[in-house]
């Protein structure tokens, strides 16, 4: 582990209140002489440039590429995005409160749309889409001087600005102070956004975009960094204990307003709305508006994979607003004994979770081949979230499915456990687990289909279940 | 019939189809005729001095003449053979950008055989112009164009899905050939194929940025506002007007065509 | 808007004198240094027809050889020809006396209906535009929408006989070519006159 200069939440929060009286006057900003230019440093989401070492302002040129792409919304589902840079979120951009901005909006020749920028950071009409709407094949330019530090969202503001928002078209860019912001030792960029697709929520292959739902304010989907599952497994953000962790949170939209939270952590301090001359301390979830931004940084004091979500729930676990941050180095039973945890989320009983409307009935299974192949789809739109791609679930919040006794044990449990939910305690492999499984609205089909994949991989019993089976289960509980 | 189930569909329909018994006529040139008609504007522009009345007022178009289907890369090679300075290694840089007739290897050689019937792409406003004028027709108005889409109001849903599905669709290498099913006039693959240029598409150029309240951007134009759009639920018709607000008279696009339209038969 | 059009009749004084010896001087130039081919590039590959304010007949190519300060818009607009106008002598007033000879000022009207030659030469006089110096110009539909779609001038009836259009001065230099244009009436001419100036210093 790396020696840091500051040991202490508490170190750490004095140190960046400390830092309150940031950010100099527009005045100071407009007046500060330009010294040499520089390329801007992009980077993707879950990354972010390096910090701003320059002492002075200067000549930033950005250079964004706007590219409409089909790409993975969630397993098996595609879907066209329109980016800026190739990913969903934009490119971070980053850089010196005082700097001037020349900005290149390059639209790629393969492109359908116009489309333009508007940065939450500019002081001008339009915020830059005044001056950059531009045809495929074609490039506009326009600089503005950072007289405001902050964090800021930047979009697409070309009419229909909600079909242009709800493709992807939203990325942050960071106004450093003059002082910098206080040394970390990992900084993320996190970006909410809410899709709306023809196809209910999990319905797969190429989707089209829902003028209906978005008008509605009715999202299939409510991800983090562009796609379901986007920040988990090994593409989860890491930390070791003992670490400060910052991240540089957004919220697209384009309707729906963020609740941020990461489970069983509490952020030291809080740059609200990314505003950075009054932080605040001891948050435990901030409100993240559409269109705009949040710092939150904290320090890690125990290891564990810590779940972040938009704590309006549904959400996290219905549309995908889930994401991780995995920690790792030494217990500390002082700060967490590891008997409970802080996962229950359950305000009206156990949840039932109801498969969209107008699905399209997937074809029977005819062999246990195409059984297993079909449970595969099953798993991946509606137990991965918890139970994980590898199936190992998560330490102390979602038991293990693979080689798990419980699982394993008893096949009509497995089916009750799946038909029914559950959320007594059980032991899997000797661990507790105190969790709530939610019931499943699922076809007798499509659940012995999920159990058969369950029982046929990461070397379980290698059991078949049939709809029959599920059927006779549940003839005999009613 | 569709005299009275025309009226107040929304945003594109014809208020109050004036003409009565409209027959579907494919002339030999491959042009259709359109009846006189009121139309609906989507963009309500209001005048400086004028009343929000105005601005909502349906507008009556006359009666006109427009090709069934976009010009193709077969009929446009005509036009190059008849017209040599509007090849690719003539044509002036006034006139076009880098990308003109980007598809076509050389003068006189649309991409392959199978490009024949696809839309002409990548041509700009002055070649579409120069093509029509040739025919002794123009490129039609926004108007007309958005009339002869918007077809009485009959099929408005399928328009509007099509267009999403289209958006959605990635660029191919080469858009698909012309031929789709006409709509009640008997125009075709007006969504689905490619943007298509209008005489006047420099006159809707601030309506890319549709957030502007009060619409009144006094300092880049002159005497008209935009009060507002006709049914801001309809994300294709902001897409086609943002689109020719995004152009210049001299750009070319991959997926960008024209047809040509003329006077009353 | 206001305080532009009270210089206006300043600007007008300003620039009245001078104006018969430019006339000759004018021509010479024309004559000189019009390239025969224009070039990729140049607005002079358009072949459109546009007749003056005395009512003759000008190609638009006869512009060439010296810079040229173009606008579009009509002689009936109150709103913001006008303004477009009175920028155009603010460049002409800030130029020396001898480099505004060398320089045409040339408004191109948007309403060929009701901007008859006769209708801009009697415009012209009211404002006080030097006739060594400016040039009206009246052309047909084809012309107009030709011009309008070369410079980027977006413009549309607006239902009540005028029309809505955008507020853009072209800089054009001597072989046709677009060197900057200023867009809207509220931003400075600073940058035109500095990019006029130094088009006529390269040609000295
Ligand atoms: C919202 C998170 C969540 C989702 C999604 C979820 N589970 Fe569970 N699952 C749990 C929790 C929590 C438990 C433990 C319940 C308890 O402690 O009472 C559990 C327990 C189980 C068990 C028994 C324990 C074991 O490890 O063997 C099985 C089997 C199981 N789930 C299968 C599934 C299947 C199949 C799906 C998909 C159809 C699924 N789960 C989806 C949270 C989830
Ligand atoms: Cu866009």
């Amino acid at each position: 582990m790396r020696v840091r200069s500051f040991g202490s939440g508490a170190a750490m929060a004095a140190l960046l209140i400390a830092g309150a009286a940031f950010a100099a006057s527009r005045e100071d900003n407009l007046n500060d002489p330009i010294t040499g230019q520089e390329n801007a440093v992009l980077a993707d989401a879950p990354n972010v440039p390096p910090p701003v070492q320059r002492d002075h302002a200067t000549k930033i040129v950005v250079h964004l590429e706007v590219r409409e792409l089909e790409g993975r919304l969630a397993d098996a589902v595609r879907y066209t995005f329109w980016t800026f840079g190739g990913h969903v979120p934009g490119k971070f951009i980053r850089i010196r409160e005082g700097d001037l901005v020349e900005m290149h909006l390059d639209n790629h020749p393969d492109n359908k749309m116009p489309h333009n920028i508007d940065l939450h950071a500019v002081n001008g009409p339009g915020g830059g889409a005044a001056a950059s709407l531009t045809a495929p094949g074609h490039s506009s330019v326009f600089s503005f001087k950072a007289l405001n530090p902050g964090l800021y969202v930047y979009h697409c503001a070309t009419a229909p600005v909600a079909m242009h928002i709800g493709n992807g078209m939203y990325g942050m860019i960071l106004v450093e102070p003059k002082e910098g912001l206080p040394k970390v030792d990992h900084e993320y960029y996190v970006m909410q956004g809410d899709f709306y697709t023809q196809g209910a929520n999990g319905d797969q292959g190429l989707q089209p975009f829902s003028m209906a739902k978005v008008i509605d304010e009715k999202p299939e989907y409510v991800v983090f960094n562009g796609s379901v599952g986007s920040t988990v497994g090994d593409k989860a953000l890491t930390a070791k204990v003992g670490e400060t962790v910052r991240l540089f949170v957004g919220d697209g939209g384009p309707n729906l307003v963020s609740s941020f939270h990461v489970i069983g952590q509490i952020f030291d301090v809080v740059y609200p709305e990314g505003n950075l001359a009054a932080p605040t301390r001891n948050v435990q979830t901030t409100m993240i508006p559409a269109g705009g931004a949040a710092i939150v940084q904290f320090q890690m004091s125990v290891p564990g994979t810590f779940i972040i979500v938009d704590h309006s729930i549904e959400r996290a676990f219905n549309r995908g607003a889930l994401a991780q941050l995995k920690v790792s180095g030494e217990e500390n039973k002082l700060v967490y004994s590891g008997k409970t945890f802080d996962l229950v989320y359950q305000p009206e009983g156990t949840g039932i979770r109801v498969a969209g409307q107008g699905q399209i009935v997937a074809p029977a299974a005819q062999s246990k081949a195409e059984r297993i192949e079909l449970g595969a789809g099953v798993f991946a739109n509606n137990c991965q979230a918890c139970h994980q791609a590898d199936g190992e679930g998560v330490p102390d919040a979602f038991p293990p499915l693979a080689k798990s006794d419980y699982l394993n044990g008893d096949k009509i449990r497995a089916i009750k456990t799946v038909t029914g939910g559950l959320e007594t305690k059980l032991t899997v492999n000797g661990h507790d687990f105190n969790g709530v499984m939610p019931a499943w609205s699922l076809s007798d089909e499509d659940i012995a289909d999920v159990l058969t994949y369950v029982y046929n991989t990461w070397g379980n019993s290698g059991q078949e279940v049939t709809p029959e089976e599920v059927r006779a289960y549940r003839i005999k509980a009613q | 019939m569709h005299g009275a189930v025309a009226i107040a569909v929304g945003t594109l329909a014809l208020v109050a189809p004036l003409a009565v018994g409209l027959a579907v006529e494919l002339n030999s040139d491959g042009m259709i005729a359109l009846p006189a008609g009121l139309y609906m504007p989507f963009l309500r522009v209001r005048a400086l001095n004028a009343s929000n009345a105005d601005a909502t007022a349906a507008r009556r178009i006359d009666a006109f003449r427009l090709d069934a289907e976009p010009v193709t890369n077969a009929q446009f090679l005509d036009f190059l053979i008849a017209h040599p300075q509007w090849r690719k290694s003539r044509i002036r840089a006034l006139f076009a950008d880098d990308r003109y007739l980007k598809r076509w290897p050389s003068d006189l050689e649309p991409a392959d055989a199978g490009a024949r019937d696809e839309p002409v792409t990548n041509v700009s406003w002055f070649a579409a112009e120069a093509y029509c004028k040739a025919r002794g027709l123009r490129l039609p108005t926004t108007e007309q164009w958005e009339y002869a889409l918007a077809d009485e109001g009959r099929g408005r849903e399928t328009v509007r899905a099509r267009s999403l599905e289209w958006f959605a669709e990635p660029n191919g290498a080469h858009p698909p050939s012309v031929g789709g099913p006409p709509n009640g006039f008997g125009v075709r693959d007006m969504v689905g194929l490619v943007w298509e240029w209008t005489l006047d598409f420099a006159a809707y150029a601030r309506t890319g940025e549709s957030r502007d309240s009060d619409g009144k951007d006094s300092a880049n134009f002159c005497g008209g506002a935009a009060a507002g759009v006709a049914d801001a639920t309809d994300y294709p018709a902001f897409m086609r007007y943002s689109m020719r607000a995004s152009l210049k008279a001299d750009y070319t696009a991959d997926n960008l065509g024209f047809r040509c339209a003329g006077g009353a038969p | 808007m206001s305080h532009r059009l009270l210089f206006v009749a300043a600007a007008a004084a300003l620039v009245a004198f001078g104006s018969g010896a430019a006339c000759a001087h004018d021509m010479q130039h024309m004559t000189m240094d019009a390239p025969a081919e224009p070039t990729s590039a140049s607005l002079y590959n358009l072949e459109s027809k546009w007749t003056n304010q005395d009512g003759a007949s000008v190609p638009l190519g006869a512009l060439g050889g010296k810079p040229v300060v173009a606008a579009m818009g009509y002689t009936s607009c109150k709103d913001m020809c006008p303004a477009i106008v009175a920028n155009m002598m603010w460049i002409e007033r800030h130029m020396s006396e001898d480099a505004a000879r060398r320089v045409t000022f040339a408004f191109f009207s948007i309403d060929s209906a009701v901007d008859t030659p006769a209708k801009l030469k009697v415009y012209a006089d009211e404002h006080g535009l030097d006739p060594g110096s400016w040039t009206l110009f009246h052309g047909d539909d084809d012309a107009v929408r030709e011009l309008a779609a070369a410079l980027g001038v977006g413009y549309r009836p607006d239902g009540l006989g005028g029309f809505d259009h955008a507020a853009v001065i072209s800089l054009i230099d001597d072989k046709g070519e677009i060197v900057v244009q200023q867009r809207g009436t509220q931003a400075s001419s600073d940058e035109l006159l500095a990019a006029l100036n130094s088009l006529l210093e390269k040609r000295n």
